[in-house]
């Protein structure tokens, strides 16, 4: 779409500007306009680890896009603003979880073989079982894990932005991880169809 | 501690994959979105007073509460000393919903709808997600076991985006939509334009606001939600749906 990618060059991709961020806060839409475009991709690279679907995941970002604006100037402190996003978009994600009604999964385009050798197609075989894994863990878990090991979020944010305790953070993360090695434990022994012949 | 580290790296490489860009088309309907939806600003009292102490905060209260007593006690006086209540005129307005679309909304299954409805403004402010606005326009619907018309009366906004829109079965050849009936119909318009059409219990709410305010969302709502195939402008979205995705076309 020829206004989205004009749009895209004319924003300024990297951190929030805060002065774009002041100026949304004030109504004004064209800010809001160059503010959304990089803060959309960010949100939406985490929507979609998060509900591991696109199209949910860009549902849940647009979701979040609009409550960011109409709730922008009810933040008062501007440096909060990144923290304050993420939080409005784990809702939105609960939202479109909650709303969710066919499971659809995600095709994937799994890499041609070629020179890479057996290593490479092992790591291609760890992701896809991770990727069932997690499919196994709860949201709860999923948000933890995506905000700790894509965000980078030291424990007390996420704990904040989550507006959970600390100890709720560490140990949701561990039963997730937990949970990822059981699964891919489990996905690793043979079926007992196979076992027995 | 040494599977431990690895699985925290295999999970590392894991979140590292995927997509990292918003599709355009999700971009360009939030922005759309956020052009008709008006900004939360935070209470005037808390703006006017940062500071307070509670001596200075109770006599406020309870001078704003003299007034108001004063002013209500006012509206009750005999002679109508406030004057007579101006009718509200319906102006013309915006577009809320508008054209033809089938979807799986009754229960024989594929129903045909016609949809007009306008109102004086695309989203009503202030009141909250509760806030409902007058509406009008009419709304044809068909199916295998009859047909009925719908007078438009209200509208209003949830929290999640979803448009309602309330009436009044005026005709009806159709068994589930007898004459009189309240109908609401509600549109979420995101990536997929979705319908969900459903009649009032009874006992009836005394007005069609008071039926689209007792509607709760998304509970009642967002899980029945069917998507349309056809042409429609709902909002500030229009989009040629097929049933299970739209083409946003531009304004």
């Amino acid at each position: 779409m020829t206004r989205g990618t004009s749009r895209r060059d004319e924003a300024a991709v990297g951190s929030v500007d805060t002065g774009l961020v002041e100026r949304a806060q004030g109504g004004d839409e064209e800010a809001f306009g160059l503010l959304a475009v990089p803060l959309g991709d960010r949100l939406f690279a985490v929507a979609t680890r998060i509900l591991r679907d696109d199209d949910l995941a860009a549902d849940a970002t647009q979701r979040a896009l609009i409550g960011i604006w109409r709730d922008l100037p009810q933040l008062r402190d501007l440096t909060r603003f990144d923290a304050w996003s993420y939080r409005l978009l784990v809702r939105a994600c609960y939202a479109e979880r909650r709303q969710e009604r066919r499971w659809s999964p995600s095709l994937r385009m799994l890499p041609t073989a070629h020179d890479g050798g057996a290593d490479e197609v092992a790591i291609v075989i760890d992701r896809d079982q991770l990727d069932r894994a997690a499919r196994r863990l709860s949201m709860d878990h999923r948000v933890v894990v995506v905000l700790c090991y894509y965000l980078d979020l030291p424990h007390a944010d996420i704990a904040e932005l989550l507006g959970i305790p600390v100890g709720t953070v560490r140990s949701r993360l561990r039963y997730a991880l937990k949970g990822l090695r059981g699964a891919l434990e489990a996905d690793a022994r043979p079926a007992i169809s196979e076992a027995v012949q | 501690m040494t599977v431990e580290r690895d699985l925290e790296r295999a999970v590392r490489a894991w979140v590292a994959q995927g997509s990292e860009q918003l599709p355009d088309q999700s971009l360009d309907a939030a922005l759309r979105e956020i052009s008709v939806t008006p900004q939360r600003r935070a209470g005037w009292l808390a703006r006017r007073f940062p500071i307070m102490n509670s001596t200075r905060l109770r006599f406020g209260i309870a001078t704003i509460a003299i007034i108001a007593a004063g002013v209500i006690g006012l509206s009750f006086l005999p002679g109508n000393v406030g004057g007579p209540t101006p009718t509200p005129t319906p102006t013309p307005g915006v577009t809320l919903a508008l054209g033809s679309f089938t979807a799986p909304l009754l229960a024989s299954g594929v129903t045909t709808v016609d949809i007009d409805a306008v109102a004086t403004e695309q989203r009503p402010s202030g009141g909250g997600s509760r806030s409902v606005a007058p509406a009008w326009g009419s709304m044809e619907v068909s199916d295998a076991d009859g047909r009925f018309f719908v007078d438009l009366q209200c509208t209003r906004w949830d929290d999640y985006y979803t448009l309602l829109i309330g009436g009044e079965v005026t005709e009806s050849t159709h068994a589930s939509a007898p004459e009189r009936t309240r109908v609401v119909i509600a549109f979420h318009p995101r990536s997929v334009i979705t319908a969900l059409l459903w009649f009032e219990d009874s006992p009836a709410a005394p007005t069609c606001g008071a039926f689209l305010e007792g509607i709760s969302i998304p509970i009642d709502v967002a899980n029945a939600m069917e998507p349309v195939d056809g042409l429609m402008n709902v909002g500030a979205y229009v989009a040629d749906c097929d049933g299970s995705g739209c083409t946003v076309i531009d304004q």
